[in-house]
């Protein structure tokens, strides 16, 4: 892997640069300045998203034949982290980057014509019905029940932890659809639209206080049996697929260095020699982790799944999401617990706290560890 | 008994008087129970285990000071009975008895009647009703306040050459008393999660039984046992030894650890609930955000290392018991 960029990358480089003066607005920027939740809301990420559309870059980690942009893995970390510096919001990942890989590996030609496009364009939005209040570490053990009556699934049920289900339309969702000894083996990915009878969805309060999560109740739901995706009771193959893609396609480092940054931007004055080294001291593990993440994503083919490396990257990634926001509380001092609406010590504060779901949502880190120690460690 | 996470229940604060919270701290010869560091430390860690989250340490301080005053009684009766509220206050100086300075995140003084400020000089009673004072919701989910004090009128309570040793008693039992109340907050952390690993079935079985599971538990165990010992520590090096240099390496030490342990038992707690422990669903996250104000505080306003090296390294008593006291 060669460090040094070539003409041709620093071109694109400030090819991405100009992009990011002319567009991004002060407006983009500060609303991502202000996100506390795992996502920025959808009116500031779809509004970004559409930018990025008219310039044909709204889908970095797409072969080209879908409408990505056919970017090297160099080049997707290039923009990456210029978006990331500029302060850009955050693209929604839970279609684009979750279940579209899925839908290109796995659906009919029929299913990726009905619902990558609209993933592309924003004008759908999805979340993930994986958790049950019953199956968290253990979501195999899920019972959201899926009946086949002719053309159509009946589904009864419950998710749980669904990240902007308030926002969404569209929710992929495991479902049982077999009793079987091994569970894996009765579980069926589907699609449910979300605006339809049946469904009730109530919010969950964050330890930050802001509502990201909800309950999704599925009483009687009626859903098309073409929107099974792959085959009935095949879904667990196509649920590791898809998280091999929510733990290892990410790209954080950049954004961990924004945070970083918009830590700093809060101190008064220069940094103390204390506040110095509390600094130097979280640079230090992300200049390595920057490395590290780079060396994972930057070997993957374009669309290419990450496989089982991708849980250390997920563990070392949410850790030092913990660490970052924790620095941006502790060089704040006393002012640390000030918890005034709308400041400056309010956004870091609800950041640090929300940030201790990192190392639990996406599979907890000991069942990372856990994967870690078979996959990598064959024990 | 106290519902964990309310803050400002008028209800709240007189049970707590009922139950004789307020004049723990009261010297006998001023009217109240008359105890000590231990009696103290002790209802702070029952009010922990609750999270009970009222000011109680604020009613602590200000009961050690109005004990340096010779003509408080009625003050002293009203603090007891919950009748009215003392914040209290350190590092405001006064001018012929008017008290000036800048106040952040006060806890206790949004709602107070009165403001007890502890000066070199001595001890004044302000009426809380002239000072404007700006609300600021903290990140333990209680209400402390801002203020601004520019030579406000103030009625002197206590002077004379003993003053300073009720203030500096006053300062280190408002230190102590945080450390014991966040071991009670501890000790029911480990509590809710290890009923919560016994309970919560994934795989076909308790999560408890997953020995990685055992072992966070366990550690959270030895951290929240490292935060009694430390707890101990402080408060009896304070009772032993009264407010003096011993008992401010003591409680430095002490504050240290349990500053560290309160770390290790809020995330693992969190963490071992899953999204359980990120929602208000539970109260762990609220006992989080409860410890971790305790450690920001602990960090950023008592300095726990500066004051170690300051009383302890700089005359190298570290070289010594911390416990064996010479009178
Ligand atoms: C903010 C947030 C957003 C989320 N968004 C979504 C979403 O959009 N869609 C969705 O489907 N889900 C979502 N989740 C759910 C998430 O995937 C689950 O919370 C996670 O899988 C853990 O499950 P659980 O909460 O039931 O914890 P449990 O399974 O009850 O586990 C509790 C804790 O026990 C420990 N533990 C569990 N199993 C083991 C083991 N085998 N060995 C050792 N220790 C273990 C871990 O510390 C774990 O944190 C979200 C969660 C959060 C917090």
């Amino acid at each position: 892997m060669d460090l040094l960029l070539d003409a041709e990358q620093r071109r694109f480089r400030d090819e991405v640069r100009t992009f990011l003066d002319e567009r991004l607005t002060d407006e983009l920027r500060d609303g991502q300045s202000r996100t506390i939740g795992v996502y920025p809301e959808p009116d500031l990420s779809l509004a970004w998203q559409r930018i990025l559309l008219e310039k044909g870059w709204a889908a970095p980690t797409w072969p080209t034949k879908f409408g990505g942009t056919g970017w090297s893995p160099l080049e997707r970390f290039i923009f990456e982290n210029e978006c990331a510096q500029a302060g850009a919001p955050l693209v929604y990942p839970i279609g684009m980057r979750l279940v579209a890989p899925v839908l290109m590996e796995f659906g009919s030609p029929e299913q990726q014509q009905r619902w990558l496009p609209q993933i592309l364009s924003g004008e759908d939005y999805w979340c993930q019905g994986f958790s049950e209040p019953g199956a968290g570490s253990d979501l195999a053990s899920l019972r959201t029940r899926a009946t086949r009556e002719g053309d159509s699934y009946r589904i009864n049920g419950s998710k749980m932890w669904t990240t902007h289900a308030h926002h969404a339309n569209r929710m992929f969702a495991l479902v049982r659809t077999a009793e079987t000894e091994r569970p894996q083996q009765g579980i069926s990915f589907v699609v449910i639209d979300l605006h339809q009878p049946g469904v009730d969805i109530r919010p969950i309060i964050s330890i930050g206080g802001d509502h990201d999560v909800n309950q999704v109740f599925l009483t009687d739901v009626v859903i098309p049996a073409d929107n099974l995706i792959g085959e009935e009771n095949h879904g667990w193959t196509y649920a590791k697929y898809l998280l091999e893609f929510e733990r290892g396609t990410g790209l954080f480092s950049g954004r961990l260095r924004a945070s970083l940054r918009r830590a700093e931007a809060a101190l008064n004055g220069p940094p103390s020699a204390h506040q110095q080294r509390l600094i130097a001291e979280v640079a230090m593990e992300l200049d390595v982790f920057e490395m590290f993440e780079l060396s994972v994503v930057g070997t993957l083919p374009n669309g290419g799944a990450p496989g089982p490396v991708s849980s250390v990257l997920k563990l070392r990634a949410s850790r030092l999401k913990q660490t970052v926001s924790q620095l941006g509380v502790a060089l704040l001092g006393a002012d640390g617990v000030r918890r005034v609406p709308g400041s400056t010590e309010d956004v870091l504060i609800t950041d640090y706290l929300n940030a201790r779901a990192a190392t639990i949502f996406g599979g907890a880190a000991e069942v990372q560890l856990g994967i870690i120690a078979k996959a990598l460690g064959e024990l | 008994m106290v519902a964990a996470g309310q803050w400002g229940e008028p209800l709240t604060w007189t049970a707590l008087a009922e139950m004789g919270c307020f004049g723990i701290a009261v010297a006998e010869a001023a009217g109240g129970f008359g105890g000590g560091a231990i009696e103290i430390g002790l209802m702070l860690r029952t009010l922990g285990r609750f999270l009970a989250i009222e000011p109680v340490v604020t009613a602590v301080v200000a009961g050690t000071l109005l004990s340096a005053a010779s003509d408080a009684e009625d003050h002293i009766a009203a603090l007891i009975e919950g009748e009215k509220r003392y914040a209290a206050c350190f590092g405001l100086s006064d001018v012929d008895g008017r008290i000036s300075g800048q106040v952040r995140n006060l806890s206790g003084a949004w709602g107070a009647d009165h403001i007890l400020a502890a000066t070199d000089a001595g001890l004044f009673l302000i009426d809380a009703g002239v000072v404007v004072m700006t609300p600021v919701p903290l990140l333990d989910d209680t209400v402390g306040a801002d203020f601004m004090l520019d030579a406000v009128p103030a009625v002197q309570l206590a002077t004379g050459p003993d003053w300073s040793w009720h203030r500096n008693l006053a300062v280190a039992r408002n230190v102590m008393a945080r450390g014991w109340q966040a071991w009670g907050a501890m000790e029911g952390a480990v509590a809710a999660t290890s009923e919560y690993m016994r309970t919560r079935q994934q795989f076909g079985r308790a999560l408890g039984t997953f020995q990685t599971v055992q072992h966070r538990v366990a550690e959270m165990i030895v951290a929240a046992k490292e935060a009694e010992s430390a707890a101990l520590l402080g408060a009896l090096v304070l009772e032993a030894a009264g407010p003096g240099p011993e008992a401010q390496r003591a409680l430095a030490a002490m504050t240290a650890r349990v500053a560290a342990a309160a770390a290790i038992v809020a995330e693992t707690a969190v963490q071992l609930h899953g999204g359980m422990g990120v929602s208000d669903e539970l109260d762990i996250a609220a006992r989080f955000r409860h410890l971790q104000a305790y450690r920001l505080l602990a960090d950023a306003e008592f300095r726990p290392t500066e004051q170690y090296i300051a009383h302890a390294l700089d005359f190298q008593r570290h070289r010594h018991s911390a416990l064996l006291i010479e009178g």
